[in-house]
């Protein structure tokens, strides 16, 4: 067990962990922040996706000892209310089916229009590939990218 | 036609304003009110709040297929309520409500099996609060219209709010007959209408079952037996209990005898070693350091070889014959026909659920409380009693959101396990099952291996078509006259059934789909064999009349369900087609 001190959302939590646990867990099993999502444990589906100083990273994959001081965001601290283009861009696109992968699409959203503001289908397509979604909402998601994209260049 | 005052109820909220209570009929079979019958209960179907606020009790489980916005649209929308105002409330799961519908979600029926009742009961309730503006008014309701949650008198333009008249309403006998809305006077049914859970979705605020939390919870991981059927045999804890972190370690092995009572299906639970721990991460790194024993049973030394082999052998076995239409033995004798011969598999499939499965249950004094996205509370809480030796109303099942179900929340196997744990430890937990332990320990959709042959003429016809299904279940592809609405004048079908490999359960549409890929793949075949467009050739073969059988031999069921569904299903696809 050590204790570590992590900035979240803007706010300092302190934890008393076993090192090896993955922020994931730390956040759902002790911080009771249930918006990031378990999907698969491996990085494999993106879920779990939160940012790791704004670069998207796969939260069941990042051992807690490893995170340093680094500033964690996740998707209840995109915005104070639920605000973010992409959040409001997801609202009017309808964008959830069963929604469950959602925070971790819409937190790899959000990381590719601060790298590239308005992206190519293909920009797109390639960010967004880790981000499995079971109910197929692919389509969506791309259209409420570009809608995001577009109202930010307006 | 059902009569409303035996399944609808009005009263007054408390606290005022108006709450229409009732009981959606189970396939057509609905249990009357008793109004003598003290446990009765007000189950609030619909409640309509004094400042014009209006909630719906969803009595259906929100997976992602959309029935938590669409039932609500359609109470709506016979109401000609203000969508904005309307609320929808998970319904908790009581048997003492006899809510039968309510007993399961799935079987891609949520709509239709509830569609008269649920317009029935927002078409009365609509009633009540305009018969209440036209006693307000002193006027005859005919010259009053409804609209957006607001009761109009045409001759005067006054207005009421549905919130200023559900204390009167609620004082209003059920009327006897309500009108309901033809398919042109729609306002929300059949037009897009958001997803209530998108906004909570966004935020990062929906809560699915995963979610749950209850304070001074602990976490469990459990390591499965990976053979279908198997036993544990033994296990050493030793490392484990080393752990920091790790506060119990127990098997759990539920004894035949109580086993052989569970649903087959739906009480299905693998042997296993339990670890409660303070995290979850602790409980799922702990099953590494575990030493378990199996006893595999007889699937032990079966694998997915021996299982097409064992399928491949029934072939030319005896099986039975599910149907046998017109003489196809000349047809496939006559050697100047053609013989087309296709064979297609539908494999094992896993469901993939995209949010693990889960539950949490708390057991305390002799109630056990458990929170889990479930498609079948009804039987969960059955399953759980026979399993935990407790008496089922010592069950209590909060139904709460999934992220994708597919058929794979019917199984009560999480509900058990995490009630057994928590009874064990008495404390609340949470377990969670990891990625890996669904696709190894999923109930799966049936293995199919469906053989299709044709006897085609020198005149280029399909004279007789012959179907065997193997299948790691009792399934047939064709088992009805009115499965065969393809104009093929001679058919005869065999199924045989082969020892399952893999625990199977409620996928999808379970044999629908397995069986529409092997006919209309087949169908396919035909059509380039004759040198015919797929689509012609497909209006050709539906340019029939069905003989749907003699209702006089077919079950309830079949006459109330089925049979409505095939005829629709072929109205359907003659329309797609055409």
């Amino acid at each position: 067990m050590a204790h570590y001190s992590l900035k979240i959302n803007n706010k300092i939590y302190p934890v008393h962990i076993e090192p090896d646990t993955p922020l994931l867990w730390v956040l759902r099993d002790k911080l009771k922040l249930y918006g990031t999502k378990y999907g698969c444990g491996i990085a494999q589906c993106g879920a779990c996706t939160v940012h790791l100083d704004g670069m998207p990273m796969r939260s069941c994959s990042i051992p807690i000892d490893s995170i340093g001081n680094k500033a964690i965001t996740t998707i209840e601290g995109l915005s104070q209310q639920s605000n973010h283009p992409i959040q409001m861009a997801w609202e009017e696109e309808d964008v959830p089916q069963c929604g469950y992968c959602q925070s971790g699409q819409i937190m790899s959203a959000v990381a590719l229009l601060k790298r590239i503001p308005n992206p190519t289908d293909k920009q797109i397509e390639r960010a967004m590939k880790g981000n499995i979604c079971r109910c197929g909402t692919y389509s969506r998601i791309q259209n409420a990218i570009k809608s995001a994209a577009k109202k930010s260049m307006d | 036609m059902m009569n409303r005052r035996d399944f609808l109820k009005v009263g007054s909220k408390i606290g005022g304003g108006l709450m229409v209570s009732i009981r959606l009929p189970a396939y057509g079979k609905s249990i009357l009110f008793d109004e003598n019958t003290a446990d009765i209960e007000f189950n609030k179907f619909i409640t309509i709040d004094t400042n014009g606020e209006i909630t719906i009790m969803l009595t259906k489980h929100e997976m992602g297929q959309g029935t938590g916005t669409a039932i609500p649209t359609i109470i709506a929308d016979e109401l000609d309520a203000d969508w904005s105002k309307i609320k929808i409330e998970q319904a908790f799961y009581d048997p003492k409500y006899t809510w039968l519908e309510m007993g399961t979600t799935g079987g891609s029926g949520s709509i239709a099996r509830t569609w008269d009742a649920v317009r029935t009961a927002g078409a009365t309730t609509k009633a009540l609060l305009k018969q209440a503006a036209a006693n307000k008014w002193g006027v005859d309701p005919i010259v009053l219209e409804v609209n957006n949650s607001k009761v109009t008198n045409r001759v005067t333009n006054r207005t009421f709010d549905f919130g200023e008249l559900a204390g009167e309403a609620a004082k209003i006998p059920i009327p006897e007959h309500v009108v309901l809305k033809k398919p042109g006077e729609y306002v929300y049914v059949g037009k897009s209408v958001k997803n209530r859970i998108t906004k909570d979705v966004v935020s990062g605020n929906m809560r699915y079952g995963i979610d749950m939390d209850i304070p001074g919870m602990v976490y469990a991981s459990i390591e499965r037996c990976p053979i279908y059927g198997g036993r544990i045999k033994n296990y050493d804890d030793t490392e484990v209990r080393k752990m920091e972190g790790v506060i119990d370690v127990f098997p759990i092995a539920i004894p035949q005898k109580i086993k052989d009572s569970l649903h087959s299906i739906v009480g299905y639970v693998y042997d296993g070693v339990v670890i409660v721990a303070s995290s979850t991460w602790i409980a799922i790194k702990a099953r590494k350091r575990l030493k378990v024993e199996w006893d595999g049973g007889e699937n032990a030394n079966r694998n997915i070889v021996s299982l097409n082999e064992d399928m491949a052998a029934l072939k030319d076995s005896p099986a039975i014959m599910s149907m046998d239409l017109g003489d196809v033995e000349p047809c496939f004798q006559n050697t100047e026909n053609k013989i087309l011969e296709m064979e297609y598999n539908t494999p094992y499939q896993t469901h993939a659920v995209m949010e693990p499965l889960n539950a949490t249950a708390h057991f305390q004094d002799d109630v056990c409380e458990i929170w889990v996205g479930i498609q079948d509370p009804e039987k969960t809480i059955n399953n759980v009693s026979k399993a935990l030796q407790i008496p089922e109303e010592k069950v209590k099942i909060h139904v709460l959101k999934s992220g994708g179900s597919f058929g794979r929340r019917y199984a009560a196997d999480t509900s058990i396990e995490a009630a057994f744990i928590s009874k064990k430890i008495r404390k609340p937990v949470k377990l969670t099952w990891t990625r890996e332990d669904e696709i190894k320990n999923d109930h799966c959709q049936p293995y199919l291996k469906n053989y299709m042959t044709a006897a085609i003429t020198s005149e280029k016809s399909v004279a007789a078509i012959e179907n065997q299904a193997i299948c790691t279940i009792n399934y047939a592809v064709w088992s009805t006259k009115w499965d065969h609405y393809y104009a093929f004048p001679n058919i005869r079908c065999y199924r045989s059934k082969v020892q399952t490999l893999l625990q199977y359960g409620a996928w999808r549409s379970v044999g629908e789909h397995s069986a529409a890929l092997s006919k209309e793949c087949f169908v396919d075949e035909l059509a380039h064999y004759l040198g015919k467009d797929p689509l012609d050739y497909r209006l050709e073969l539906l340019s029939h009349e069905v003989d749907w059988g003699d209702p006089k031999e077919m079950s309830q069921a079949a006459i109330e369900r089925m049979l409505p569904r095939k005829k629709l299903l072929r109205q359907i696809q003659i329309e797609v087609l055409s």
